[in-house]
């Protein structure tokens, strides 16, 4: 027996659980910022994990099939990829997603007909608490917020406003269905704004519409808080953002919950963010910001 | 083996069909950034600047309730305004002259300065409040930035721009006076433009002892032209006519009469960005005013006589723009320039009377260190009437830190005589029924040429700190500044210059030059969000060796509150207290002081944002004399009340 009883006490004490799980990365390009993701999750997860890295471009929806009906987890690194999984999810494997827009899940939602594994994300966006964060750290008079807001945000109007009160703004909102209307909905809040709060919403912000926002915003002199580096780039005074390496960090956190508990967990953003900063530009408005890092730590501070 | 029973939270199907081009990717957060706002389109931050500099804003602007545009200047430190009749004002920093001619005016960069008598007839402006973004202010001397004449001071008016307004905006104001003023403004865009137009009627019966009441109607067009390659073409024009009422019923030779006013004007600005951060500007612009009033008398048999006054100048420039990197940022240009007066009554002869200049300007922007910033300009001028000078200007501006800026700086200027100081020939020349002259008085004025222009030199050091998690920012400036050929016209010693027809006509001279030491100072509050707290504190200190010693405010305060109540309701209280002095060719004025009120309710009228308001200035009815100590010139209670609609 007592060979047994020593099966017994290895098996508890073995690093992994019995059955062994594996993870099954695939990255929707092949250029850096998938491949970033990719690093920081591994090294996330530490050594003597079963990984597979792949490509979107190398897979075949029956490669995927068979995937989904396997007990690994599946991290798909971007939206193509995400996409490729869900459309082709026939069993129960858990999907990881990494670097996928919120607003894109949720207006795809649909009662799922398909296979019964539990989808989780690690969105690219921002909980808008944090973008609001920033605005009150760079901004501590500030009293009105602009937005101008499509329904293809994946923001609740009411949400925002109740977020915004809570740090002490009043938001001037204004609604579009279409692009064509967006000059003239920015326009009509920057008189009444401290701030425009640019959120991720393609009819809103667009190669086409970019220029002349951030154009009208400066000769009002209002500054402009973004949602990426770009954007900061364009114009924007600031950005809050999540870069792809704090994404893979943060993918890793779930995958070893998921390792050791078989439990994926909820969706979430990336508890670890940065801030870019445009000095130039808030200079120019005669705002002195502090820096980046004094930023992202009074963030941290206000939530 | 145990099968953890898989709950689907979360089963998504990301649709592939058609999905909605809208739907965003990741590729929308880790790409993209061609810079939009770049070096070249950045204003100079205020801790920049080589000159102590004041920004009116919008909200500051539409928060006074101020309809009379030279008004907006009371909110500026240092900058003394007065009204010498109804539509009569004159904006002036030190040196409180009728006909302030030592500061440049400038709207959207094109000079709106009189070639022919100098100083600027505000009230002929065709522009409205409702038109201005804001208004720059540079107290001191920049010619290296601003050409001649920008001698004690520089006002930019900058105008909305046609993309910032929206549709059409009707705003009506009655008042006390006979007040009665009505704008409606059309805005508009179209595939690669942007217009608007605002077109208004003033009336006003000005002070109640005076003849000086005032009808214009008003026009202002402003297009805004995108062209391929980012390039822009901004074109504007202006339009205003009128009448002025003047003249003194006690008086012989200036009885009460309706005189007519036009000025029209026309911009075009083109902007060309390079490759790089730089960018080519060229500008060119023209205006004209003319004013004739035709007086009554009754003398020698002769019924009327004319005061006639055209002046015109056009003006075209172009600049090129640079960020050479490594903290160095430059720009060069050149002009050409045409001034044209034509005054029978002034200048004693039908023909025109011209006068050219052209010139060169240049400027650096020069980062030494992360502390350091050194602004050094140039501006060249040869101007026909004195020959060629330069207008250098060197500022030095250390920042500690992006909270503080000292600056220290030193700058040259000049101001060109006018044509009237130049060329005078002033008589009256009374006419009968049919226009035939009976009678030509002697010069009063007769200028023989000979004014070389008035020169200064100024130094500064100014201090702006910001500490923005208590909303509170400062603005301190001191300076001390020389002024010398300080021109007047003059009788030549022992003669006789005064009556009717003159024995000796006075003539322009440099009388002599000028110490002015003084110190301005801004505090802005903002005790929390909704309240905001300005003290604007200016003292000077005058040391000339001419007769007038005083000829300047000693002191000039404005102490202003805004509030924002729930409600949409804003108040604006602004308090001013102005020191005795006697402005130059008028008789001593008392201290003053003065609050003025603004309340303002915004709602809803059905889809249209609406606002209704009322300004009363000079709360309590203290009365004070307005620039002139003469009964006529005391200053009432006047309340207005404003509609104002946007649709």
């Amino acid at each position: 027996m007592r060979w047994l009883f020593l099966l017994l006490i290895t098996w508890l004490f073995q690093p992994f659980p019995l059955w062994a799980k594996g993870i099954q990365v695939v990255l929707s390009e092949s250029d850096g910022a998938y491949e970033e993701v990719s690093r920081a999750f591994l090294a996330g997860l530490g050594a003597g994990r079963e990984v597979t890295v792949r490509k979107l471009s190398d897979l075949q929806p029956e490669q995927a099939k068979t995937l989904s009906s396997g007990e690994d987890l599946i991290v798909p690194v971007g939206t193509r990829a995400a996409r490729f999984f869900a459309e082709n999810h026939v069993g129960h494997a858990d999907v990881l997603a990494l670097l996928v827009p919120k607003s894109t899940i949720d207006r795809s939602g649909l009662p799922d007909s398909h296979g019964k594994g539990h989808f989780s994300f690690v969105y690219i966006d921002q909980p808008l608490e944090r973008s609001l964060s920033l605005v009150r750290v760079l901004l501590p008079r500030a009293q009105r917020i602009g937005v101008v807001l499509s329904r293809f945000s994946g923001i609740s109007p009411d949400v925002l406003i109740q977020e915004a009160e809570q740090r002490g703004f009043s938001v001037s909102l204004s609604r579009v269905a279409e692009a064509e209307e967006v000059g003239h909905a920015v326009r009509r809040v920057l008189g009444s704004s401290d701030a425009l709060l640019l959120v991720p919403d393609t009819v809103v912000v667009s190669n086409a519409s970019l220029h002349s926002i951030l154009l009208a915003s400066y000769r009002q002199r209002v500054p402009v808080v973004g949602f990426s580096p770009g954007l900061v780039k364009s114009g924007a005074i600031a950005a809050v953002f999540s870069s792809p390496e704090q994404i893979g960090k943060e993918g890793s956190v779930m995958a070893k919950r998921w390792l050791a508990t078989g439990v994926l967990p909820e969706s979430r953003a990336a508890s670890q963010f940065s801030v870019d900063l445009n000095v130039h530009v808030a200079r120019s408005l005669g705002l002195a910001l502090p820096s980046e890092r004094d930023v992202e730590k009074e963030i941290e501070a206000h939530r | 083996m145990v099968k953890l029973k898989q709950t689907a939270l979360f089963s998504v199907v990301l649709a592939t069909q058609a999905s909605l081009a809208s739907d965003l990717t990741e590729a929308d957060f880790l790409y993209g950034g061609s810079t939009v706002l770049t070096a070249s389109r950045l204003a100079q931050p205020l801790m920049d600047t080589p000159n102590a500099m004041t920004v009116l804003e919008r909200d500051m602007i539409e928060a006074s309730g101020y309809h009379t545009i030279s008004d907006l200047f009371r909110l500026v430190p240092g900058m003394y305004v007065g009204q010498a009749k109804g539509w009569f004002h004159n904006v002036s920093h030190t040196l409180a002259d009728e006909y302030a001619r030592r500061m440049q005016v400038l709207v959207d960069g094109a000079s709106v300065y009189l070639p022919s008598i100098g100083g600027v007839r505000w009230d002929a402006l065709p522009l409205s409040v409702d038109d201005i973004e804001r208004i720059e202010v540079v107290r001191g001397s920049n010619a290296a930035t601003f050409g001649s004449n920008s001698f004690t001071g520089v006002i930019n008016i900058i105008t909305r721009h046609p993309e910032d307004v929206d549709g059409k905006m009707l705003h009506v104001t009655g008042g006390d006076h006979g007040h009665r003023e009505g704008w409606f403004r059309w805005a508009g865009l179209s595939e690669s433009a942007s217009h608007r137009l605002t077109v208004g009627h003033r009336e006003d019966g000005g002070f109640a002892g005076q003849y000086d009441d005032e009808r214009s109607r008003i026009l202002n067009y402003r297009s805004n032209i995108e062209l391929p390659a980012r390039q822009t073409l901004d074109v504007q024009i202006g339009y205003l006519d009128g009448t002025r009422g003047a003249g003194d019923a006690g008086e012989l030779l200036d009885r009460p009469r309706e005189g007519d006013v036009t000025s029209y004007s026309a911009q075009v600005d083109y902007r060309r960005p390079l490759s790089g951060a730089s960018e080519i500007l060229a500008k060119m612009y023209f205006n004209h005013l003319e004013t004739l009033d035709t007086v009554p008398v009754n003398l020698y048999g002769a019924t009327h006589y004319r005061v006639d006054l055209q002046s015109q100048r056009w003006h075209a420039e172009m600049q090129l723009n640079q960020d050479h990197g490594a903290g160095i940022r430059s720009s060069l240009g050149g002009f050409v320039r045409g001034d044209s007066v034509n005054s029978e009554h002034y200048f004693a002869s039908t023909e025109d009377l011209f006068a050219g200049s052209r010139g060169i300007f240049g400027h650096l922007e020069w980062r030494i260190a992360p502390t350091w910033l050194l602004n050094a300009g140039t501006f060249w001028e040869d101007y026909d009437l004195v020959g060629a000078r330069w207008s250098p200007r060197v500022s030095l501006n250390w920042q500690p830190s992006p909270r503080h800026t000292v600056r220290m700086g030193v700058s040259q200027a000049y101001r060109n005589p006018v044509l009237f100081e130049t060329h005078a020939n002033w008589r009256l020349t009374l006419l009968a029924a049919n226009d035939v002259p009976v009678v030509t008085s002697n010069p009063y004025v007769l200028a023989s040429g000979g004014v070389a222009p008035e020169e200064i030199l100024s130094g500064e050091i100014s201090y702006m700190g910001v500490w923005p998690e208590k909303g509170v920012s400062v603005d301190a400036r001191l300076f001390r500044e020389h002024l010398a050929n300080f021109i007047s016209a003059e009788c030549p010693t022992g003669s006789n210059c005064s009556g009717l027809s003159p024995s000796t006509p006075r003539d322009f001279f440099n009388i002599g030059d000028t110490w002015q030491d003084g110190m301005e100072f801004q505090l802005k509050w903002y005790p929390q969000p909704r309240t905001q707290i300005v003290l604007n504190y200016a003292f000077l200190h005058i040391d000339s060796s001419f007769d007038e010693q005083r000829y300047s405010p000693p002191y000039l305060v404005g102490l202003h509150f805004m509030h924002q109540f729930p409600g949409n309701v804003g108040l604006m209280a602004s308090h001013y207290w102005t020191g005795a002095f006697e402005p130059i060719g008028q008789q001593a004025l008392p201290s003053s002081k003065r609050l003025d009120v603004h309340l303002s309710k915004q709602f809803d009228l059905g889809e249209q944002r609406a606002e209704l308001s009322l300004g009363v200035e000079n709360v309590g009815n203290r009365s004070y004399y307005e620039f002139s100590y003469s009964p006529e010139n005391l200053f009432d209670t006047r309340a207005y009340v404003h509609f104002k609609v946007d649709f």
